[in-house]
């Protein structure tokens, strides 16, 4: 039980640790050469369509905009 | 008896790697909880149907949960099924709660999850229904599968490199599709080892 503790800490410290230096590194501007990522924004969509028009009519309306 | 543990392969820090450094508005700890909640779907499933779990494996195509021993088809479908089904509960929570950006990452997650590829969890619960028809065609039916899975996802990697050279912006949909051709890759090298039932 304390080995799986053990390593499921040590996996979420490493994971941390990249992002935090990737967060660090693009807060420096050492990765404005790459592209962006657009899943947090797809997220926010999905999430604040969920939001409004609740999770079953949020789902059809991302169908409905896929299929036009 | 086999022990349990987390096994993190070095394939998944890279993966993990490039979606940080993709990552502009900081939204990966948000995925990694979509993904956890995912997770905890399969397995609560592996219990309530009578299985074990053997332990965690986090590698290229995501987290493989080992079980310790080997359930019925229909069982094996209801386990896959499981994690998407956590995603959009965990999402209809967070709508109801006013978490829109973590309920926007379960639906995301779940969704892609759900399209009927490998190693996916769509893909892995159609390979188990193809376990319950007669074996001559639950094997074409599994050639089939790994066919499609291989060609979907080619062609998903050369639609996100068009949609990257397009608008010099979006590269979501390249990874993603990078990530399904390598795990089908590795997939066609080693058949049982990957994808979430063992």
């Amino acid at each position: 039980m304390m080995e799986n503790i053990r390593s499921a800490l040590v996996c979420a410290g490493i994971c941390l640790g990249i992002f935090l230096t990737a967060q660090l590194l693009r807060t420096a501007g050492a990765l404005s050469f790459l592209p962006d990522s657009n899943a947090g924004e797809a997220a926010a969509v999905l999430g604040n369509i969920a939001a409004e028009n609740g999770l079953s009519d949020g789902l059809v309306a991302v169908f409905s905009a896929v299929g036009k | 008896m086999m022990r349990k543990k987390v096994e993190a392969a070095p394939s998944f820090y890279i993966f993990w790697a490039i979606f940080c450094l993709l990552d502009k508005e900081g939204v990966m700890p948000l995925f990694l909880c979509a993904a956890m909640i995912h997770e905890l779907g399969h397995a609560l499933a592996i219990y309530l149907c009578g299985g074990r779990l053997d332990g965690i494996q986090l590698c290229i195509t995501g987290a493989v949960l080992k079980q310790g021993k080997c359930l019925g088809y229909g069982a094996e479908c209801l386990i896959a099924l499981a994690g998407p089904a956590a995603g959009l509960g965990a999402a209809w929570i967070c709508t109801a709660v006013g978490f829109p950006m973590l309920a926007g990452a379960n639906l995301l997650l779940s969704l892609f999850n759900s399209l009927p590829l490998l190693p996916l969890d769509g893909g892995c619960a159609i390979q188990s229904l193809l376990g319950m028809l007669p074996s001559a065609a639950a094997e074409v039916g599994r050639k089939l599968l790994h066919a499609f899975s291989i060609v979907a996802a080619a062609a998903w990697t050369v639609f996100g490199t068009a949609l990257l050279a397009y608008t010099g912006q979006n590269a979501t949909a390249l990874v993603a599709g990078a990530f399904l051709l390598s795990a089908n890759l590795m997939l066609l090298r080693n058949p049982v080892k990957y994808g979430m039932i063992k």
